[in-house]
């Protein structure tokens, strides 16, 4: 049976997607939103709006920073820049996760054991 | 251009912040990027702009925070009391005013029939009373804090009621004119004329310049009033327009109406109506069909 994927789990990690994201490199919003369409392969369409509400989220946290770019063409552009706080964020956020997944594993696939 | 409108028009009835105007040039950037990548897949410009907007979602959620106004408006409705208090003064203002509004008219009943039905000095001993009171109850009413409107500068209601007491002088003076034995109507509109037409001006002025005075609550119903009627007439700013074309057009309609029905017979002048009905319909209509043009055009 194939997968269909459960928006409201995938919102809940939207931050740590994003942070994931900006481990790299500094991106501003429409790269940020192109790089997890390319990795889902248009599979899920995050909106937007979810992402606008998460960088705001985590501007406030101070895990991210924003800045403008000094684009010559085309208009400048705003970037986003992960912070120490966010790279300790994300290590944490990503060990709550593999927690819970090895939780939630145990209990939902009870019956295959 | 259409990116940058669109957006514009989604914030439209937020307060400019810095914030705010920051978050919208974000939004606009990333919605041309994406614009242009859907171009470049074989798009049309009209199917990439609506595909990238469907992908934006709801955004004014993260706007309500950006900017104060919004916050602004539920304190405002939260701490206004909904029913103003008439203070004592206004109360004891009101009060004198209907009495000598009364008393007028219950003098002038009186002179009416002990001076053998005589109508010129029946009307011309109500002068007294009618010009005072008509102008106190107008500034009155005017500055009076009501549920839905704040109360007028008083500076600006007393202009007001200046122009409605000359108006109504006028009119009672030409009025027991009318009545008097031997009457010329050039006296009559010699009399009415200088009184009337710049107190109709005069207010004409005032309320084509006037302020909105409405509490924050009526606005939001207003604008969801205006909401509700978008697609018929395009923005306020048209309903604005109308409302003063068919306001300019009703006060000539009744000066002309007062003018004939002086020189002649109310009957010849009853028919003005039927004109300013007219110029009403013509109104409508150029309304609506500049509506249909503009939304052609789009």
């Amino acid at each position: 049976m194939e997968g269909r994927i459960s928006a409201d789990l995938l919102r809940g990690h939207t931050d740590t997607i994003v942070l994931g994201i900006l481990l790299k490199n500094d991106a501003y919003g429409y790269q940020i939103y192109k790089s997890i369409m390319d990795r889902t392969d248009g599979l899920y369409q995050l909106k937007e709006a979810t992402l606008y509400s998460s960088y705001k989220r985590l501007e406030k946290e101070t895990c991210i920073v924003a800045y403008w770019g000094d684009e010559s063409q085309g208009g400048r552009r705003k970037y986003y820049r992960i912070t120490d706080k966010g790279r300790v964020q994300y290590k944490q956020n990503i060990a709550d996760w593999e927690f819970t997944q090895r939780i939630l594993n145990r209990l939902l696939k009870e019956e295959d054991d | 251009m259409m990116i940058k409108k669109y957006v514009d028009d989604l914030f439209h009835g937020y307060k400019s912040t810095a914030e705010l105007e920051d978050f919208k040039e974000e939004i606009i950037i990333n919605l041309k990027d994406r614009v242009q990548d859907l171009e470049k897949t074989g798009k049309s410009s009209d199917e990439a702009f609506a595909e990238a907007v469907s992908e934006l979602g709801d955004i004014t959620a993260i706007a309500d925070d950006l900017s104060r106004e919004k916050r602004k408006e539920i304190i405002g409705k939260m701490y206004v009391d909904p029913k103003p208090k008439l203070s004592a003064g206004y109360a004891i203002g009101y009060t004198l005013a209907a009495g000598v509004l009364l008393f007028g008219i219950i003098t002038s009943l009186i002179t009416y029939f002990s001076a053998g039905n005589n109508l010129f000095i029946a009307i011309s001993s109500f002068l007294p009373f009618v010009v005072p009171a008509g102008a106190a109850l107008t500034y009155l009413g005017l500055t009076t804090e009501t549920t839905a409107k704040y109360p007028m500068d008083w500076k600006r209601a007393l202009i007001y009621a200046l122009a409605v007491g000359v108006i109504l002088f006028g009119i009672s003076i030409s009025s027991s004119h009318y009545f008097m034995e031997n009457s010329n109507p050039a006296a009559i509109l010699g009399v009415l004329v200088p009184f009337v037409l710049p107190g109709i001006l005069v207010i004409a002025f005032l309320i084509l310049t006037e302020k909105k005075r409405f509490k924050p609550w009526l606005m939001q119903e207003h604008e969801r009033y205006h909401e509700a009627y978008a697609g018929y007439y395009k923005d306020t700013e048209e309903v604005t327009k109308r409302g003063m074309l068919s306001g300019a057009l009703w006060i000539g309609a009744i000066g002309v109406f007062l003018l004939i029905w002086i020189l002649t017979n109310i009957l010849y002048a009853l028919p003005v109506f039927l004109f300013a009905i007219m110029g009403e319909l013509l109104i409508e209509y150029r309304m609506i069909s500049k509506h249909k043009r503009n939304s052609a055009t789009k």
